[in-house]
Parts: C-alpha cells; structure tokens; sequence
C-alpha cells in the first residue's frame, strides 16, 4: 500500500536563522496508522505537522530540504487552541467551511454535517456561534470540521492543551471513534492517556533529529514524562517538607461564601476556606464548579455577599484597593496579561520595587537595566538570567510564567492567587513551574492554585479542595491515607495514582523502579 | 449588525438589495438642505423598518437612543452657537428669543442627522451579518479569505473585550490599586494587540490548512446560498421609485432645496 506520507532527508529552517528545526528527518506513515510524536517543547513537532499539512512555506515562511511526498491530498489537521480555529459564524457552518472549499455540493456537505455532529454527539452545537462555545465544546467542532474534509491523514497539533480534564477524555473517545482507515499524527503532551491509543512513537529532539522508536509497549517509559513526573514525587509519595508557618491566626480566612451571577445564577455556596503562611491550597473541580468565582471573591474583584474573607485580618471587600491589593497579588491566566514593562530586567526591578520609575521609552534597546543583589537572584532562580534584555512578549510560555512568578517572588506579598497556571505549559515548562511554586512556599509565600491538572495538584499542594456546583465538597491531602485517596474520583488523581489504584503491585514498582534509574 | 434574524417582508430581501435602496434613500437626504425632505425619508424609513422590517420599537429605542444626541446637539449648537447676522428676524422659542435663520438650519440638520442616522441603523438592525457577507461573497464576488476574516474579526470582538477586562484587573492588583502611568496603560494596548494578532495568525492558518485559496476553492460552493430573486430586483425598483418620486415632487413644489451644508 501506498504510504499516506513519506519524507526523506527533510529539513526546515525558519527566515534568517541558521538552526535547522528538523534535520534529515525520514518519516512514514502507512493508511490507518496512530503515530505519537513526541518532543521538549520548541523542537519543531508543530512546524512537522504544518509541513505535512501543506502550509510551508506559503503560509508558515522557511526553508524545506529533503524530500516530501503526500499520497493524498486529504490531509486535515487541527490545532491547539481551540477559539482562534473558528471562522465561521456557526458551527454549523464552520464544519462546512473545508467541504464547500472542495466544491462539494450544498446537499452532500448537509448530509455529512448531520452524520458527523449526531456521531461526535454536536448536533446540539450546530446552530450555536462559536464564541458562545466552551473550549471542550469548540475542540469538539474542530474536530468534526477536520472529518468533514475526509481525511486520510488527520493531524492533530496538542489538542487537547487548553482543555479541561473532562473535555480531554471526551476528545479521545472521539479519536477512538474515528473510522479505522484514517491515519492519525498526534502532537500531545498527556502520554498517560494517548500512549495506549497509537501504534508507534516518533521523537523529535531539541536538534531536529528525528528517531522512530516503535510500539510504546516496548519503551523505556522512564524518559518520557509524566513518568518523569512522577520522579518529582519522591518514593513512597512522601511530600518534601511542609512550609506552612503555624502562626495564631490564619493569613487568610473566608466563612461562607455564596456567589450568584444576575441574581439568579449561583455558583457559590456557602464556601469556608482558611490559608496559613507558607501554605499551598489548590482548589480542583470541573469547569463551571466556581473555581475562578472564588479566586474573584477572595481577591475582592467580585463584589458580593454573603460571606466574608479576612486576609490579614483586613476585610477584603470593605477594604480600600491599596490596602486589600498590598496582601495578594493575581497572576492570571495569560501570563501576558501582568506584562508592564519593555524588559524582563525592568519587570523584575517593578516587582522588587513598586515605586520604582519607568525607564523612558526606547531604553529597551540598549543594555538591560543592571539588576541589584536581590533582583538578580530572583532571575537566577527562575532560570531568567539569560532573558534580561528581552520584550517579556517575545518569551515563551513557559518563560512567561516564570518571569510572573519571579515577579511575584519579587513582589513579597503574603498571598498569591493563581489561575490555572499550566495552560500551554509543556511538560519541561511544567516541571519548572513546580520548582517555582515550591520556591515561593518555601520563602513563606501563601499560594490558592486553581487547577485542572491532579498532576500539579500532588506535586505542590498540602491541601486540595474539591468545588462541585459551588460548594466544597471534600477537602484532603495528598499525605492522606490510600484508603481516603480511594474514595476519590478518578479524575483528581495523577497519573501514577490512578494506575496503582488499577493494578497496584504491578504498575507503580514499574514507575518506581524506572524513576530511580532515569 | 442584528443579531436578529429580520422579520416581516425584509426577511425574504437579499441584504444587498436592500442596502442599494438604502443608499438610493439616503441621497436625496444628504444632497438636501431643507426640513421637508428628510422628514419624508424619515417616513420612508419608518415605514421600511418599523412596518416591512418589523423591528420592535424597544430594540430601535435602544439602538437610536443614544445616536439622537447627535441631532440634538446639532439643533443646539446652531440655535445657540452660531454668529448672528445683524438684521436677522427674531422667534420666541420656548420664551427664548432666537435668530430665525439659526432655527431654520439647526431643524435642517437635525432632521437630517435623524434621517441619516434611521436609514443607517434600521438597515444593521433589520441585516443579519453572516447574510450580508455571504451576499457579498456570492453575489459579488468577495474573495472568501476577505468575507470570512470579517466573521473572524466578528468573533474577536468579544474576546477582546474579555481580556481588556481581565488585564485591567490584573494590572490593578499588580500596582496595589494605583492608577496606571500612560507607559502602563499602553501595555494593556501591547497584550491586547499582541493576543489579537495571534489569534488572527492562527485563524489564517486554519482558514488555509482547510483549503481557502486551494485550486478547489475555485469552485467553491456555499452552505447557505444567496440568491438574487425576482423579488429583490422589485423591491429595489420599487425603492428607486418611491425614493425618485419623492425627490421629484420636492422639487417640483418647490420644496427641495439643494445643500451640503
């Protein structure tokens, strides 16, 4: 049989760079294959996949050596993040987009639309615009966007990053669902659920070597993460030593908060929470359980009642801005969003000192303000050293992150909120931010983590709080007893979690066993 | 644009003919300088959207609402701002004497601002965007990358809006509540430029992975079809001549008084 995709000897180089992003790489993939490709962030896997979906260098500008041939010209591919993938007004409409781009006619795209949304189970979605969409729900269109074009070869570039945990499991059952001959080309991050869904694993290194390395059943999984992260957590799931500084009362307390939207729309109920010094809560629960509604609520930008948060022993809703704002700092979702400097050295020197003038505009492009002892430090502990002089929007997500947290670092407020901190991260980019975050607790810092990821939540946290329909439903940590963990679901459990509770003996002393030797 | 589908007879018109009859209505608007004219496209208008288009009056209420300061300031500033002529004659408006011929070109332009501004805003009221740029793409042949990064624009619209909420916040918090300096607030225009060229770029990728400019797309077909039928040529034929009509009785009786002032 003819293969879908051949490459020989294929290498890109991006405009006036002299790092060659692939190098001689050979790839192949036959009709129906489920192919992982797998790599450290920036190594070139998505730069792969758009030249396998044709786009360079018309439309992503490079050079290409090497030989490529496509034995089909249905090639559909789709993206990480969901929203900037819509272009059509309807769901309907965007899942007509590539169909009527082929010229197929009105009455046969109809038909196709309805078979794929009542078998990805959308039909409801259909009529909806895409902005009104969740990110679950608009992944979901993409995907049926990219099977109505019918492809042989489905690309998929992390799709599942942006995603909740739910809405993550939900896009791989349609995967599994798609028809057997359709071969698949995966970029993802989340091995402990795609691993079991492909056929062979190619890795891609920082230098743009690409290695075949066959059946996943017959590697060494210790290199490849989570099982790396589950290295983080040492033997026996001991967690590093505590930082919590027990002082007479708490840093942060709130007693029964309720929230409701409109009036109407409650997503809060009666929610108590108290944080010491030094502590690290993550809050955890599907989306819509009022996550983001009660980190708003605690940093007092959602003015509300009932219920009342003391931090400090300072009313938070009742307290001035400058008051209430001088005890907590909110990194936010998109780091870019905290960004108010030219320079990484000058966002370091504001956090550090808030009174601190602005540098005049264009100072950028010159030499990096020189930083002091502290600031200094600060960047060598959040491995930003080498960043000084660069435009904190010219970084990567991961850097990104880290020059918010060193900022924070900096900063030296007592509480710091954060707000799904992972998204986007690769998992290089993830094991720093755990570095970083344990950092900060050790320094005293008090942390409220709200996250979809159990990964995070077991690495970092000494307590983790579960929301379901705005109220707190259980609390625990991750010390407590396997049998109160078993009482969890499955979805707030990392990875090597949820294996041992499969298959106990077998599972977790292969992890153990192979984390002791990677 | 509506986010109503249009009602009553507008509902069958292709938006662009109704837009031609808009533009067919709006020049004898602009090209008049007299109080009768607009008031009779001000019926003309009414009747188009409030009776064809079927648009509910709470709706056009809160669109026009805050667009009729415009004419008001216009009859205001003319009454009240304008240079007296010695020799003009004196009216008592509300007690208040005022120069005739102020009063005379502040009800002009008031009239006509409120003429342009219900011809304008009941055809974006009573138009449904995805079908005026389908229109647009298959009557007159928009190249399809341009019609759909108008959806996508569309879209943004409202993302945007979300993240100048959510920086503002977190730039709040960051300064412990102080207010920005301009360098910072011009932040806020960098994060938010920078995530709206993002999604732009990735859009265009998505919009070419799935064959935009293809050869295919040559031939490229349309889910919901626009269609130029009978009844669009008559309706627009039918506005050409009411909107003739009108201009020519003006004239004729000697109403229309031509002006771009």
């Amino acid at each position: 049989m003819k293969p879908l995709l051949k490459a020989v000897g294929l290498s890109f180089r991006y405009p006036g760079s002299t790092r060659k992003i692939l190098d001689s790489a050979d790839l192949t993939i036959e009709p129906g294959e489920r192919v992982l490709l797998a790599g450290p962030s920036g190594a070139g896997k998505s730069t792969l996949l758009a030249i396998a979906a044709g786009l360079v260098p018309r439309y992503v500008e490079g050079t290409v050596e090497g030989e490529l041939a496509l034995g089909t010209d249905r090639v559909s591919i789709v993206f990480q993040s969901p929203e900037a993938q819509m272009v059509a007004p309807t769901a309907r409409e965007e899942m007509a987009f590539g169909p009527e781009n082929l010229g197929k006619p009105a009455a046969e795209i109809r038909r196709l639309i309805d078979r794929l949304a009542d078998r990805l189970g959308i039909t409801d979605l259909l009529p909806r615009s895409p902005s009104s969409l969740s990110g679950g729900e608009q992944q979901k269109v993409a995907l049926a966007a990219a099977l109505a074009m019918e492809p042989e070869l489905l690309l998929l570039d992390e799709p599942t990053s942006y995603l909740d945990p739910d809405s993550t499991r939900t896009f791989f059952e349609l995967l599994d669902a798609l028809n057997p001959g359709t071969a698949v080309l995966i970029v993802e991050h989340k091995l402990d659920q795609i691993l079991a869904r492909v056929g062979r694993l190619l890795l891609l290194d920082e230098r743009g070597r690409l290695s075949d390395r066959g059946s996943p059943e017959r590697l060494n999984l210790a290199d490849f993460l989570p099982w790396r992260l589950a290295r983080l957590a040492p033997p026996a799931e001991a967690r590093p030593p505590s930082a919590i500084r027990p002082t007479a009362s708490a840093l942060l307390s709130a007693a029964k908060l309720s929230h409701t939207y409109d009036g109407r729309r409650s997503v809060l109920q009666g929610v108590s929470l108290t944080v010491s010094p030094g502590e690290i809560v993550v809050v955890m629960g599907r989306s819509g359980a009022g996550k983001s509604t009660l980190l708003g609520r605690l940093a007092g930008l959602l003015p509300g009642r009932p219920g009342q948060v003391l931090l400090s022993k300072v009313d938070v809703a009742r307290a001035r801005p400058a008051v209430r704002y001088a005890r907590l700092l909110a990194l936010p979702q998109n780091p870019e969003h905290f960004f108010l400097r030219e320079t990484v050295a000058d966002e370091l020197t504001l956090a550090a000192s808030p009174e601190a003038e602005s540098p005049p505009r264009g100072a950028a492009s010159g030499l990096p303000r020189a930083l002091d002892g502290r600031t200094a430090a600060a960047a060598r502990a959040f491995r930003l050293e080498s960043l000084e002089a660069r435009n904190p929007f010219s970084l990567s997500e991961g850097e990104k992150r880290r020059l918010n947290l060193a900022c924070a670092f900096l900063d030296d407020r007592p509480l710091l909120l954060l707000d799904e901190p992972t998204y986007g991260l690769d998992y290089d980019a993830f094991e720093q931010l755990i570095a970083s975050l344990r950092l900060l607790a050790s320094r005293g810092s008090a942390m409220i983590v709200v996250t979809h990821s159990p990964e995070l939540a077991w690495l970092v946290a000494d307590r983790i709080i579960l929301l379901e329909q705005g109220s707190a439903i259980r609390a625990f940590s991750p010390a407590d007893s396997s049998e109160e963990l078993s009482m969890l679901p499955e979805r707030y459990l990392p990875v090597w979690r949820r294996e041992k509770r499969r298959a106990p003996s077998v599972q977790l002393d292969r992890y153990a066993g192979e984390g002791r030797h990677g | 644009m509506g986010d109503r589908a249009p009602r009553g007879l507008l509902r069958s018109i292709n938006p662009l003919s109704l837009f031609a009859a808009v533009i067919l209505e709006i020049v004898p608007v602009f090209l008049s300088f007299d109080p009768y004219t607009p008031l009779v496209f001000l019926i003309v208008a009414m009747i188009q959207f409030l009776l064809l288009g079927r648009v509910p009056l709470p709706a056009a209420a809160k669109s026009l609402g805050p667009l009729l300061a415009l004419p008001a300031g216009l009859f205001l500033l003319n009454l009240f701002a304008s240079a007296r002529v010695p020799g003009d004659a004196t009216v008592s408006l509300l007690g208040v004497g005022v120069a005739q011929a102020a009063l005379h070109r502040g009800v002009v332009l008031a009239l006509r601002s409120l003429a342009l501004i219900l011809l304008s805003v009941g055809y974006l009221l009573v138009t449904q965007p995805q079908a005026l740029v389908n229109a647009l793409m298959q009557q007159l042949r928009l190249s399809p990358r341009f019609g759909f990064s108008i959806y996508i624009a569309w879209n943004t619209i409202p993302l945007l809006r979300e993240n100048l909420k959510r920086i503002g916040t977190t730039h709040q918090v960051r300064l412990r509540g102080r207010p920005s300096a301009p360098s910072e607030v011009l932040m806020t225009a960098v994060a938010l430029l920078a995530g709206a060229i993002r999604h732009g770029e990735r859009a265009s990728l998505s919009m070419a992975a799935r064959g935009i400019e293809s050869e295919r797309s040559r031939e490229r077909t349309f889910l919901t079809e626009s269609l130029w039928r009978r009844r669009d040529t008559l309706f627009l034929l039918t506005a050409a001549a009411v909107s003739a009509g009108a201009t020519i009785l003006l004239v004729r009786r000697g109403l229309f008084v031509f002006g771009l002032g």
